[in-house]
Parts: structure tokens; sequence; C-alpha cells
């Protein structure tokens, strides 16, 4: 009871990253999303969709701007982006918008991560179960910042800009 | 003889994995379609019994946008043949996936279809279950897929049906079979 509880609990600060099965990189390389990112510091955002308007001409180039100044500023070791996307979109969407790859793309492509961390939204123009937009910053598998945007998909406090200001 | 047959069998021999067969009517859904307009991708959405009525259609179905085989040899075909397919009673070029509708626009760019093929952005995969069309691809991370196949349809019933049964491409979906079956399609009436 107390297991299912926690399931249908969204992820908050404090929290351990979800043990999530994921997949990085073409080919496609299976890999638990706790395992993986729970060393160092890391800032993990979540995109609803690649190529669509929003992600693709705020969100994911605010990061690949501001790379440095993120990495900097939070310590962080690795910028990840998530999405409810397989390996190839998420290839080709990295290529086009970000070409020297300073964010790594994370296809969470039967929403393992999205459902195990809440971190959800149903949008049904796109077909279904998102990844919300969101962004964390999490140090050695727990989450210590956690800014999800209100709707799911505005433009606001998940952006890199607002962490740079607010954090 | 044997199309009038085939729905009794169905009935008598309960099968249980049932593909669309040849001369049934390709089933009722509302479609996401990506077409190019005015130099660039926008989305309408029509049910399939009003996209299809009243012409000859070839539907394309394809695992998935940027993945290797669709972007480098199958769709690419069809496209650079699009004017062939389409010289003797072929209306339009119908390619559908489980892609979302930005997904497939930005891969209908990159692959510079321009109009020569319009997209059906089956997201939630409905229409590839109502087709029966489907293949589970979790295990390379893609989910459910629509499988590789071509149709001809005509006025909503399908006329030839060249299912992979799966993801794989051989020259059972490549663009020479179609145009040999719309060959064959030419010589009968």
């Amino acid at each position: 009871m107390r297991s299912t509880l926690r399931l249908m609990q969204k992820l908050k600060v404090g929290d351990k990253l979800p043990a999530a099965n994921v997949h990085i990189g073409v080919p496609p390389v299976a890999v638990n999303f706790a395992e993986k990112f729970g060393k160092g510091r890391v800032l993990v955002f979540g995109v609803p969709g690649a190529f669509t308007p929003g992600c693709t001409k705020t969100h994911l180039p605010g990061y690949v701007k501001d790379s440095a100044k993120i990495r900097a500023k939070f310590g962080v070791n690795e910028i990840v982006c998530i999405a409810v996307n397989d390996v190839f979109v998420l290839e080709a969407w990295s290529m086009k918008y970000d070409p020297k790859q300073t964010v790594t793309m994370v296809s969470d492509a039967v929403a393992d991560f999205a459902t195990k961390s809440g971190l959800k939204v149903d949008l049904p123009v796109l077909g279904g179960i998102r990844s919300s937009r969101f962004a964390l910053i999490a140090e050695d598998g727990v989450v210590k910042n956690l800014f999800e945007e209100p709707d799911g998909k505005g433009l606001s406090c998940s952006l890199s800009e607002s962490l740079l200001a607010k954090l | 003889m044997q199309k009038f047959f085939k729905p009794f069998s169905k009935s008598l021999f309960n099968v249980s994995k049932r593909y669309i067969s040849v001369g049934e009517t390709i089933p009722h859904v509302n479609l996401k379609l990506v077409e190019w307009k005015n130099g660039e991708y926008a989305t309408t959405v029509l049910d399939s019994h009003s996209a299809f009525a009243n012409q000859r259609v070839i539907l394309i179905g394809f695992p998935g946008a940027f993945t290797p085989s669709c972007e480098n040899v199958h769709l690419p075909e069809y496209i650079k043949r699009a004017a062939e397919l389409k010289a003797d009673g072929t209306d339009k070029i119908f390619a559908m996936s489980v892609n979302d509708p930005f997904v497939l626009g930005a891969f209908a760019k990159k692959l510079a279809a321009g109009d020569a093929i319009t997209w059906i952005a089956d997201g939630n995969g409905e229409f590839t279950k109502a087709l029966d069309a489907g293949v589970d691809l979790s295990g390379p991370g893609l989910g459910f897929r629509s499988r590789r196949f071509t149709m001809i349809i005509e006025n909503k019933k399908v006329v030839e049906f060249n299912d992979e049964k799966g993801p794989q491409m051989t020259d059972l979906s490549r663009v020479v079979s179609v145009l040999s079956q719309l060959g064959k399609l030419k010589k009968k009436k």
C-alpha cells in the first residue's frame, strides 16, 4: 500500500532519482537512470516533445547557450535533457539544435521516467503522456532543486535563465 | 470466389492475429494529417473515410521518423518516384507512423519531401491499432509502432496489402513492388 502511494506521489526535493529504464545514444543503449546519473551533481530538464515549438525555440537553446554558466554556478558535471521520444528523434533534434552536444539526450520512449517521477503531462495533440517541462538539480542521486512548470508545458521556472537568476 | 468466402472463414476460425484483408474497408478513425502548404508543413484533422474517399491512394506504414532504413532508403525512394506513382490514376501518397505531427514535419523537411507525401501522424497509435498493423519495438526503445507495409486503397477499400510483418524492409515494401502492382491494376481496367 505504501509503495503504491509512493508511486502516485510526484518527485520532490529530497527524493532519490527514479530507477527508470531509459535509452541513450544511437544505436540505443539501455540504462537505469538513477545508476547512470546518480554520482556527482547533474542538471536534468524535461521537455514535452523534440521538434515542438517551445522546446525547440526556447527551452533547449537556453540550456545550450547557458551551458558553461550553469556548470560553473551550480557545479554540475552534466546537463541532461529527457523526453518521451525515441533515440533517433532525439539525435536528429540534437544534431540540428545542439551540434556541439553540450546536452546529453535521454530517451524516455515508453514514459518510464515520466511515470515513476510523476513529472508527466497528457498531451493528446502529441499522442499521449509526455514528460512535463521541468528542471532539477540532483547531487549523488538526490534531488536538491526541482522546478516544474505549473501547467506542465509553460516556459517559466524551468528555463536556464530562471534557474540562473533564482538559485 | 475467394473474396466471397473470406468473411465466413474469419468467423468460423476465430483467427487470433487478424490482419486487414484485401477487399476490406479501411477503419474509420480521425487522422492528423501533416501536409505541405505555402512553404511549410501544417497539421489538420480529417477522418480516414473522408481522406480516402473516391480516390486511389498508396498508404506506406513505417516504424519511425529518423530511423535508419526509413530515412535513408524507404521513404526517399517513394519521394523520388512520386510523380511516376501518381502518373496513372493514383491520387495521393500517404505515409503513416506512430510519431507526432512536429516530428513528422521535421522529418519531411529533412527529406525535402515537399508535397510528394501526405503524412499521417498517428501519435497515439489509434489508426495503426485499428489496421492491426502494429509491432512492439520496446526492445530498441521505440515502443508500439507501425509495421513496415504498403497498401493500395481504392475508394476506402484495400486492393493490395504488402505487409513486412515487422519493421524490416525487403523488396515487398519497396517502391518497385508498388509500381508493378499499379501497372497490373492499370491493365485490368
